[in-house]
């Protein structure tokens, strides 16, 4: 049987920084962290391997669950409370909220097993192999999902990228 | 290039994206210990792994019931692409002042294939062209050509009546001795039997000694047909007549992807772009990249004008015919090759994996299907002459055996919600209706498998019912 206490230590930044990372916003970020834990503590935790790829999982289709309930009731938007790349100028953190902003607004849109192959290839910067062993995917298939979540946000976001990297935004 | 099209790969998109979510981490906070007291009724089922999802509307279920039809896009890919060597007497000849350097020609790694040491099909003005360039313009204001009085077309004004009736090409081939070739070209459109309904259809061409050049005036499928047969130039620099801006002379390979594409687009014959537009969108690059991975397939070669006398039955009076010489194993190769470049990933054994596995799909596997099929492939073209309305245009394969082909043709349309059986004398046709596209359809008939557009094979099939 695997130790709560421990478990919740050990991986408790993975956890926060995922929800962190998709929600900025604090209230909405600390609900998802702690239903993360108690996703976790529900299953059956003997089949378990890596409790790191497991409990990001959750803690990110948790997000996204967050993420479709905040679009749903556009009224009840709340502020980004979290204020991501503080050291930068105020105007390019404007830009990038903004890219941030739109880029939660595709991901909803897009099958929960791309945006999380997305998200975990490019955002928290897993290898296609490692993305493949959190999903229990082939790497070919995470390639495929990265691809169409890539195509999807190119579609949409292009325009803004074109913005963003006249802005310097770019590599 | 187009301003509008983003230059910039997927990783610099996602590169950018990412560096908008680059934070500084907050320590997080401690969890409350009367939320692990709580129980709720939700949780997460991890997806259950399962390969390429299957469903008829599926771009995998398209791409794999095209890629006999992608295989032979190859062919019409190659046959335009066509260079010779030069012959030691060629290189002998000075090339004209504003001839554009040559560049070497970038091929995979070389293939001993039997198949290039069968003979050229008709090779147009092969021991005459020392040079050339192509331009290709709009001209829209050319007179619409009337097929009862073919001879009247070559002094046909436009008028109002007739103006922008019909959308051509204007081609001016450059040569070092361009009378010559004039004179070799006129020959041979008198020789060949197919004046009326062959190559030079509905295609004018004149000589321009001023500019020591031909100047072709034709539809777009009859510039391919023009390119086909002169096939052994070597283009070396080109206009995209899609936009109208001029590629750089110095890439090469870009001035012939840029004309393969644009025939294709025209030709539209098998919807390569709709095919793979989720994945490649409209992205230049990426289609270059894609072709430029290509090279130039080993396993195409062009036969002869027509569909042979075995198979007559696949043409008409009102269709034009080639037929190729295809190795289809190295083919999928060579798809590979295209298929992996064009995603950017290395997916396509992926694909054909996921196709022979999922139990939701057709469960094929196309590489043993590539080896039931044989060395000839027919392509037939008509002409459509509607306005600017596209050609239709129908494939037919030689089959070694017929039967593990017809076993994966039945399994594809059965999980295709759009295709309907339909049965012409003793032939079985599926007709695939997506939407407001033009129907098409396929079959097996005698030793081929034919696909196409569906008025084309119905005609065929009617004939071949008739034999």
């Amino acid at each position: 049987m695997t130790d709560m206490d421990s478990l919740v230590t050990e991986h408790a930044d993975a956890v926060w920084r995922t929800v962190n990372r998709v929600l900025e916003n604090q209230d909405d970020a600390r609900e998802c962290y702690q239903q993360t834990f108690l996703d976790a503590f529900q299953m059956d935790r003997d089949g378990v391997r890596n409790w790191r790829s497991v409990l990001c999982q959750i803690a990110f289709r948790r997000s996204m669950d967050c993420l479709r309930r905040r679009y749903r009731d556009r009224d009840k938007l709340p502020q980004m409370a979290v204020a991501l790349g503080e050291d930068l100028p105020p105007d390019k953190r404007l830009i990038q909220a903004e890219v941030r902003a739109s880029v939660r607004r595709v991901l909803v849109t897009l099958p929960v097993a791309q945006a999380e192959a997305f998200w975990l290839r490019h955002i928290q910067q897993l290898s296609t192999n490692e993305v493949a062993i959190q999903m229990k995917l082939r790497p070919g298939h995470v390639r495929v999902l990265i691809h169409r979540a890539i195509r999807t946000l190119r579609n949409e976001l292009g325009s803004q990228y074109e913005f963003a990297s006249q802005t310097g935004n770019t590599k | 290039m187009n301003a509008m099209t983003p230059e910039y790969s997927d990783d610099d998109f996602a590169g950018s994206l990412r560096n908008a979510f680059d934070d500084q981490p907050i320590p997080p906070k401690p969890l409350d210990r009367d939320v692990l007291a709580k129980v709720t009724a939700s949780t997460c089922e991890p997806e259950t792994p399962r390969p390429f999802a299957w469903n008829g509307h599926s771009r995998f279920s398209q791409m794999a019931a095209l890629i006999p039809v992608v295989a032979a896009s190859l062919v019409l890919v190659v046959a335009f692409w066509r260079t010779e060597t030069p012959t030691a007497s060629n290189e002998a000849v000075e090339r004209p002042k504003n001839a554009v350097a040559q560049q070497p020609i970038q091929s995979e790694i070389p293939k001993q294939n039997p198949v290039s040491q069968l003979p050229d099909g008709p090779n147009l003005l092969q021991d005459k062209v020392i040079d050339a360039e192509i331009s290709t313009v709009h001209d829209k204001s050319v007179a619409k050509p009337d097929p009862q009085t073919p001879q009247q077309n070559q002094e046909s004004k436009p008028t109002p009546e007739n103006q922008e009736k019909i959308e051509t090409n204007r081609i001016q081939f450059q040569f070092l001795s361009a009378k010559t070739a004039f004179a070799s070209l006129t020959n041979y459109a008198l020789s060949i039997d197919q004046l009326k309904n062959g190559p030079f259809k509905d295609v004018r061409f004149e000589l321009d000694e001023r500019t020591n050049s031909i100047v072709f005036h034709s539809p777009y499928s009859k510039t391919i047909e023009i390119g086909m047969q002169l096939g052994r130039l070597d283009v070396e620099a080109a206009l995209d007549i899609i936009d109208d801006t001029t590629v750089p002379s110095t890439l090469m390979s870009a001035v012939r992807l840029t004309n393969a594409c644009v025939a294709l687009k025209r030709w539209d014959a098998i919807k390569l772009t709709d095919a793979f537009q989720p994945y490649l969108s409209n992205e230049r690059n990426a289609t270059l990249r894609a072709f430029q991975s290509l090279g130039l397939p080993k396993g195409v070669k062009s036969l002869r004008l027509g569909p042979g006398k075995r198979r007559q039955w696949l043409s008409s009076p009102e269709t034009v015919a080639y037929t190729y010489i295809v190795d289809f194993p190295d083919l999928l190769t060579d798809m590979k090759r295209f298929v992996d470049a064009l995603l950017g990933e290395e997916i396509f054994d992926d694909m054909l994996d996921g196709i022979r596995d999922d139990p939701a799909g057709p469960q094929i596997d196309i590489r043993e299907v590539a080896k039931s099929m044989d060395f000839e492939l027919v392509l037939v073209a008509k002409q459509s002459r509607e306005g600017n309305r596209k050609d239709s245009t129908m494939f037919a394969m030689s089959l070694k055996q017929s039967a593990p082909v017809a076993q994966a043709l039945e399994r594809v349309m059965a999980v295709e919600p759009d295709s309907a059986k339909q049965s012409i004398g003793g032939t079985n046709i599926y007709i695939i209706q997506r939407g407001d596209e033009p129907a098409k359809a396929t079959c097996i008939a005698g030793d081929c498998l034919v696909i196409g557009d569906a008025n084309l094979v119905r005609e065929s099939i009617l004939r071949f019912d008739k034999r």
